[in-house]
């Protein structure tokens, strides 16, 4: 015997209603996905250069003081020579530290990558010829097309900022002395070519490691090389994360506000939508209590519809926002050699909270109508 | 089926000036048949119906039904005598705005399927509404009509006992007596209560109670 009141029943008379909540719901998670989808974008791209490049390779240019260096005794012919002769000796010192394969004095080349929100600028190193093969092999990067670098300054560019910069195989940089003659296969944004000579003394020495260098500083320190953060410049794992950390969390606000914002107008929305909604309803559910069907059974009904809206709206938000995120990627993302992330936990958890938030609200009109609920008797008492 | 004893309903307990719907009488109702409830307004009427169908307890006495006090039953137990045992015929229809006649009537069926949409759509036609009726929302429906419905849904789960407050107010003459046809015909195995202020209809009534200021002024085996 049922003694369960149908949920449908209502949402097969109310489909436009239905709807309204339905869409409401899931233009939650869309715009909340979508724009964490596209904000990836930018993290997941500078994560490839600021945090998974710079366990692999490091790069470090010192001050003239970390050599104990005085330009200002010694004059800029003698400095000059004493600082080679200093980094020729840090290059041999730090070839004896564990976790190092290969260190080599590079110039470094920079390179701007665009996200769809954000751009962040960083140089790659360029050196000789035997530099670049023991550079692509460690990096696991690969000739795709064109050919690899073998005249000063001939560059090889990963398909990632060839698409970012616009660049194209053959073409020119602005500096003229850099020409692309190849186009490497990599996961990263990975770039290097062969060193120009008359461009003054290259002094910053590339590091290729093993991964368990993360760093550069300390190691140094621990050398006995005296210096301030500020003096020098190091690219490793420590100050490549903690500017990734910096860039996420300049991504994190403006999701966050996006998050919030959409939550909260989405919130006031359902809760006006459903209110007007129940207020029709009272008489339905005051013939229900009438004949026989407590306000737990009417309750349970309404939860069961609530549940199918928050159900349907889960899935078609789900469905719109993979081709969404597919079609944002094969039209945006991918043609701007970026790369994104599809699934994000703590997006999906937030959007979970929404969805609980917005439940747990609409609980209170749902009370509300429930506490109004009198039998017939009692309504036909009020015409009196 | 029913057995009142010195039922007694007071409103404005905390009054000083008491009001007694109900003053504290004893009657029996039969197992089945047609029980006419005549009275002018404020006869109490209505106060007994609702108290005999559990929707209101009363102040003092008792109400025995198949041999079990219902006054003091528990608020579920009370909400499943209404749900499987009685059906009810409001003065107004009640019905749901946004479902048509036919999910009207099965909206709070103790079944599902085709077999309780077939029992609907019988009970709609033999009520005197056609197919087209049958999709209509209540809203384009007529007074009668509706009626009708309420009428059909209170038959839906073949209830042993049938509460019907005016249910021919809205009808003409005509489709008044169709109705009373009915749910005489209801009555032959079941206990059908009719409260009116129109004597004519309950001309085939079993059994005729007759109420006065809270009181039963008469009960008349027959009709009036």
């Amino acid at each position: 015997m049922r003694q369960k009141l149908s949920a449908m029943n209502y949402i097969r008379n109310n489909k436009r209603r239905a709807a309204v909540l339905i869409v409401s719901l899931a233009l939650y998670l869309v715009i909340v996905y979508m724009t964490q989808f596209i904000l990836s974008s930018g993290t997941e791209s500078f994560k490839k250069i600021l945090v998974e490049d710079t366990k692999k390779m490091q790069m470090v240019q010192l001050p003239y003081s970390a050599f104990g260096i005085d330009p200002d005794v010694l004059g800029e012919e003698q400095t000059r020579e004493a600082d080679m002769k200093a980094v020729d000796t840090l290059m041999k010192r730090l070839r004896e530290e564990d976790g190092v394969k290969t260190v080599q004095k590079v110039q470094g080349l920079g390179v701007t990558i665009y996200a769809m929100i954000g751009q962040y600028h960083f140089s790659f190193p360029i050196g000789d010829e035997a530099f670049l093969k023991t550079y692509m092999e460690h990096m696991g990067a690969t000739l795709k097309e064109g050919e690899l670098p073998d005249a000063p300054g001939e560059l090889i560019l990963s398909d990632g900022i060839m698409k970012n910069s616009g660049l194209t195989l053959g073409q020119k940089l602005s500096d003229e002395a850099f020409q692309i003659v190849g186009i490497a296969e990599s996961d990263s944004y990975f770039g290097s070519g062969i060193q120009v000579q008359n461009r003054g003394y290259s002094k910053s020495v590339c590091i290729l490691s093993d991964g368990s260098i993360e760093d550069v500083g300390a190691m140094l320190r621990k050398m006995g090389y005296e210096f301030s953060d500020n003096e020098a410049d190091i690219w490793d794992y420590q100050t490549g994360y903690e500017e990734y950390e910096d860039v996420f969390a300049e991504v994190e606000t403006p999701a966050n506000i996006v998050f919030k914002g959409v939550m909260i107008v989405m919130a006031i929305m359902l809760f006006l939508v459903y209110t007007t909604m129940l207020r029709d309803r009272h008489g339905e559910w005051c013939l229900y209590c009438s004949i026989g069907y407590g306000r737990k059974a009417v309750y349970l009904s309404i939860l069961r519809e609530m549940l199918f809206y928050f159900a349907v709206a889960v899935v078609a938000g789900t469905v719109l926002t993979a081709v969404g995120m597919v079609a944002v990627d094969a039209f945006l993302i991918s043609p701007m050699g970026l790369a994104c992330n599809y699934t994000d936990v703590a997006v999906i958890g937030e959007i979970v909270c929404g969805y609980a938030v917005v439940f747990v609200l609409l609980q209170l009109p749902i009370r509300f109508a429930l506490q109004k609920i009198r039998t017939v008797d009692a309504m036909e008492e009020d015409l009196y | 089926m029913f057995e009142i004893k010195n039922i007694t309903m007071i409103y404005d307990m905390e009054k000083e000036e008491k009001v007694y719907a109900l003053g504290g009488f004893d009657l029996k109702l039969p197992d089945k048949g047609l029980v006419g409830i005549i009275g002018p307004s404020g006869s109490g009427k209505s106060t007994l119906m609702y108290c005999l169908s559990s929707l209101k307890t009363p102040t003092a006495g008792e109400i025995i039904y198949n041999g079990k006090e219902i006054t003091t039953l528990k608020e579920q137990e009370r909400e499943k005598l209404r749900r499987e045992e009685f059906g009810f015929v409001f003065q107004r229809h009640f019905l749901v705005p946004y479902m048509n006649s036919l999910a009207n009537v099965t909206v709070a069926a103790k079944g599902k399927g085709e077999e309780v949409i077939k029992r609907a759509e019988t009970l709609l036609k033999s009520l005197g509404l056609g197919e087209k009726e049958m999709k209509k929302r209540p809203g384009k429906l007529s007074g009668g009509q509706r009626q009708r419905v309420a009428i059909a849904r209170a038959m839906m789960n073949a209830p042993k006992v049938l509460f019907a407050d005016e249910p021919t107010a809205a009808l003409d003459h005509e489709n008044a007596f169709a109705v009373m046809d009915i749910l005489k015909e209801y009555a032959k195995e079941n206990l059908v209560l009719v409260i009116t202020h129109d004597h004519s209809i309950l001309k085939d009534a079993d059994v005729l109670v007759e109420m006065w200021d809270g009181m039963v002024s008469s009960v008349k085996e027959g009709g009036v």
